[in-house]
């Protein structure tokens, strides 16, 4: 009882984004781009800034990185583990720099999907090997959020 | 360790010459006598030869492994951030290129191979024309894990190769993943597995294949999308690839995608799950119904050669 009281309280103080995803609303302008539009100034139109695409791709990328000490069970986890805190930086390669391999690419651009609220084709995936060409790619598409 | 001197028809070239090198402290030979492997009976048949770079930290030697690369590939290797990238990305070349030239029977130096690119990026042996007598027909893949460089052999046919650590955990969960990158009958068939840790194997499994597939057709990841194709462990180690049915307003992606390709899918040292693929030209057989012949060597090249295949270091997985 007091558990739905304390979340009631806390729903009614949340802001809530009420934009829905484009997709679901298929045959008409999406929401999010009109209201985005009216809101953004400049021509930017709805793109996202570049300085903060680029801060949230790096916090990503980190956050990736870690992996909690109880669940290190393989070497790759050990050097990432190592590497977490070390070489995230905006002009980071993934392979070069950060060590990544294919199925750690695979889950990135997951999780940038997953940040930024739109997915990203297979052959332009393919092209993102580093924080800065993750972040030219999502500053370049109106329809991240 | 013996080796063998075969002599061909016709006049070798004479192999270009070296700047004189003593062998350094503690290795007793120079690169002439990498040992000649079993030769590849036939398109069927893959030899793969891994290191374990944790393993390698005889400084004499790793240095005499950063003297067989060539200018851009040690750039390259300098250009890793930290020592451990910087030793991986080098002895993933001298590797490849001690390798290549056992296949040689050493006729051609680990040093001389060159390298190129095909318009999807996939590496290949360069050949210059002026050397017919010098092809060889060799086809090589190489994959990466923390803790384990393997590079694959097959002659005449194409070949992809992945490994992976069999418990590497994944930061998103194993549906998630599937569901993401995977077709829906590949989804089903993890879902169905009530043990998280062994619904974990079966992805890394089902993705080691794919890679491997992806990897020898060549065209890049986006060139043969994973939910595109399907790949099955069936029974008696068969292991079957179909092409997704297409839905009808999908790019053309996906086209290039063929089903003549043979697989071997092995656990190697309890650790790992290893992948391999390559074409599939047989008229006539089943897919898959013949088992790809495969052979694995854990090395230290010019060093120290042992035969894993035929032990319990590698298991085929049925």
């Amino acid at each position: 009882m007091a558990m739905a009281a304390a979340r009631r309280a806390l729903l009614s103080h949340l802001r809530v984004p009420v934009l829905a995803r484009p997709a679901a609303a298929a045959g008409s302008v999406p929401a999010a781009r009109l209201l985005s539009s009216a809101t953004e100034e400049g021509s930017k139109g709805s793109f996202l800034d570049k300085g903060e695409v680029a801060d949230r791709i790096v916090s990503v990328v980190k956050n990736f990185q870690k992996v909690e000490p109880s669940k290190v069970s393989t070497v790759a986890d050990a050097h990432r583990t190592a590497d977490s805190d070390l070489g995230v930086t905006p002009n980071a390669h993934f392979q070069k720099d950060l060590g990544l391999d294919s199925l750690d690419t695979v889950e990135i651009v997951m999780a940038f999907e997953e940040e930024f609220g739109f997915e990203i084709p297979d052959n332009e995936a393919e092209k993102i090997d580093s924080i800065k060409t993750a972040v030219d790619f999502v500053a370049s598409h109106p329809q991240a959020k | 360790m013996h080796h063998r001197l075969l002599l061909r028809r016709g006049a070798m070239p004479v192999p270009p010459p070296l700047p004189p090198r003593t062998p350094p402290p503690g290795v007793a030979r120079p690169f002439a006598s990498l040992p000649p492997p079993p030769p590849l009976q036939s398109r069927r048949e893959v030899h793969v030869w891994y290191v374990c770079p944790d393993e390698l930290n005889d400084h004499s030697h790793l240095d005499m492994y950063m003297e067989l690369l060539s200018p851009s590939e040690r750039k390259n290797a300098l250009s890793m951030n930290g020592p451990r990238l910087q030793k991986d990305a080098m002895l993933s070349r001298a590797l490849l290129r001690t390798t290549l030239s056992r296949y040689t029977n050493s006729k051609i130096d680990p040093r001389s191979f060159e390298f190129k690119k095909n318009k999807f990026g996939k590496p290949e042996i360069l050949w210059r024309s002026d050397d017919s007598n010098m092809e060889w027909p060799l086809h090589f893949n190489i994959s990466h894990t923390s803790s384990l460089i393997a590079c694959g052999i097959a002659m005449d046919a194409p070949i992809g190769i992945d490994v992976e650590e069999k418990k590497r955990k994944t930061t998103k969960s194993i549906l998630s993943l599937a569901r993401r990158y995977f077709t829906p009958s590949e989804v089903d068939s993890l879902a169905k597995i009530a043990d998280s840790d062994a619904q974990q194997k079966e992805f890394i499994k089902l993705w080691t294949l794919k890679e491997a597939y992806v990897k020898a057709l060549g065209r890049g990841f986006s060139g043969a999308p994973f939910n595109r194709f399907s790949i099955q462990l069936k029974t008696n180690s068969r292991i079957q690839i179909t092409k997704a049915p297409k839905v009808c307003n999908d790019s053309d992606s996906g086209d290039y995608l063929s089903e003549n390709w043979r697989f071997a899918l092995t656990e190697l040292n309890s650790s790992y799950y290893m992948a391999v693929c390559i074409e599939d030209n047989s008229r006539g057989s089943e897919n898959g119904s013949v088992p790809l012949g495969l052979k694995v060597w854990k090395t230290v090249p010019f060093i120290e050669d042992t035969l894993v295949s035929g032990t319990d270091a590698v298991k085929l997985i049925t």
